[in-house]
């Protein structure tokens, strides 16, 4: 599950979403493969934060007060400017429902 | 999948059948606790069930409680039932066996003012469940369609590996359940909180699609009527650690234990299903609350999805304190591969889907055959290894208490 020469990967669960859940720890720098649920690689992302494995990582730039989107659904809105390859994660993204 | 050979459970004068042969022990309130736990200590079989129900509510939550203590005396894992009381208790002990006895088990109701003193209570009470016990283990188990099974399915602890291996496997055995005759029941009406429209969608009438609508509603209103942000309740502090971010996106990942099959109902705590299918029984994410709801709604059979991290560390239950509901017999699924620490927990394992040497379906079909196995007797991981004291289960309140 270790950062090797493969890279790191990362899901996205639905084509239209705006973060990926990490299958591996990744440091800033690391090259991240995005792959649909099928395991179809989608593009190549960089990370530019220190993140755990199974976070999530930002896959398009989101401007602050944006939905969030992962399963193709909204799941937050966020609380900051996100760049692509940044954790997101409570720091940058809420709920908006409660 | 294994289909259409069903399992061998208990078969019941009324029809329902049993995957366990309880002696069920039901205080009608918390004073009779004590005796319910005199009465079946050390004898075979005998499950005390205590819990929090005072003289101290008020209508709809004494409703409520009277419902659920009639089916918890009904739940077919019971086979027969001694109601205790001490006759000056807020719920009438009486009425409550008069209603259990519909099922024609042998169901028997002693208080201190009717047998003349707490000692009395005690010593007839363990006359009788020696007996019951005897003729319980002497019931042989039949073969009998699935339809008879009654499932209920949570997830806690959760992390974003229950999304992506151990609920969306637990869906696909929800779905084969529905498909073959049997009840799905879930719950935690608070965790539906952004995805509600995804299962408004798949409402079975309209009457249900307004049902969870209201259900989720009426959730939201409670929380922000206290005016608090709920993270670090929900999600949960090892929610967030294992990854999830929002109430939506641990809602999202939730919902996938429930398959795809249509809703057939919505119901309170403290009520049953109207039938089969999958059903939604409202009630907040509190997992004593939970248990006591499903047991009462019938279910004998309950999946609960871990994620991963601290909340995979804890050998018993996440959500209780020391003691097992013998009367829903539960089977734990892992999610988590980097737990593996904490695997011989488990009943089941589902991190194979995120290791890559296991498909979804495979882990669906695992988790329906160990479902069928342990209808058919096969010990629970915490059946074998339960945790050392008694468990007070804790009544759904709504207040005030007064």
């Amino acid at each position: 599950m270790e950062s090797t020469d493969i890279g790191a990967q990362a899901l996205v669960m639905d084509r239209g979403d705006t973060v990926a859940t990490l299958l591996d720890p990744v440091q800033p720098g690391d090259a991240v493969k995005l792959l649909d649920p099928e395991l179809t690689l989608l593009k190549t992302v960089v990370a530019c934060d220190s993140i755990n494995p199974f976070h999530k990582i930002a896959v398009y730039p989101m401007a602050r007060n944006e939905s969030v989107i992962k399963f193709g659904e909204v799941i937050g809105c966020t609380s900051k400017t996100i760049a692509v390859g940044e954790s997101v994660h409570v720091h940058n993204l809420r709920s908006a429902k409660v | 999948m294994i289909s259409g050979n069903g399992f061998e459970g208990f078969r019941r004068r009324d029809g329902q059948v049993g995957i366990r042969n309880l002696a069920l022990v039901l205080p009608v309130g918390q004073c009779a606790n004590e005796l319910a736990l005199r009465c079946a200590s050390g004898i075979d079989s005998a499950f005390p069930l205590l819990h929090t129900q005072p003289c101290a509510h008020l209508g709809d939550d004494n409703h409520a409680a009277m419902r659920c203590l009639i089916g918890l005396g009904r739940n077919p894992n019971a086979g027969a039932v001694l109601v205790v009381g001490i006759g000056c208790d807020a719920l009438d002990a009486e009425h409550i066996a008069d209603r259990i006895a519909v099922t024609k088990k042998p169901v028997e109701c002693l208080t201190v003012a009717s047998c003349g003193g707490w000692d009395h209570v005690i010593a007839k009470g363990r006359r009788w469940l020696e007996h019951q016990s005897r003729e319980l283990s002497q019931q042989p188990r039949t073969q009998v369609g699935i339809g008879h099974l009654t499932l209920a399915v949570k997830c806690g602890g959760s992390d974003a590996t229950s999304a992506l291996a151990g609920n969306p496997a637990i869906g696909g055995a929800v779905d084969q359940l529905i498909d073959e005759g049997g009840t799905v029941i879930f719950s935690e009406t608070t965790e539906l909180i952004g995805a509600e429209h995804l299962l408004m969608a798949r409402a079975a009438t309209p009457a249900v699609r307004h049902a969870i609508d209201l259900a989720v509603k009426d959730t939201i209103q409670r929380i922000n009527a206290i005016g608090v942000d709920p993270r670090g309740t929900q999600p949960t502090p090892g929610n967030i650690e294992g990854g999830l971010t929002t109430l939506e996106e641990k809602s999202l990942g939730g919902i996938l234990k429930t398959g795809a099959r249509p809703i057939a109902g919505v119901f309170s705590w403290g009520e049953a299903p109207n039938g089969p299918g999958l059903h939604l029984m409202d009630c907040p994410a509190n997992v004593p609350q939970l248990l006591l709801g499903w047991a009462a709604a019938g279910a004998q059979l309950l999946i609960f999805s871990v994620g991963g991290g601290l909340p995979a560390s804890i050998p018993s239950l996440i959500g209780t304190n020391t003691g097992n509901m013998q009367l829903l017999p539960i089977l734990k699924l892992l999610s988590n591969p980097r737990d593996s620490s904490a695997r011989s927990y488990f009943d089941l394992y589902a991190g194979g889907v995120l290791e890559g040497n296991m498909p979804l379906e495979q882990v669906s079909e695992e988790i329906w055959n160990r479902a069928l196995e342990t209808a058919s007797g096969r010990p629970t991981y915490l059946e074998r290894y339960p945790p050392p004291g008694v468990q007070i289960w804790e009544l759904l309140v709504r207040g005030p208490t007064v």
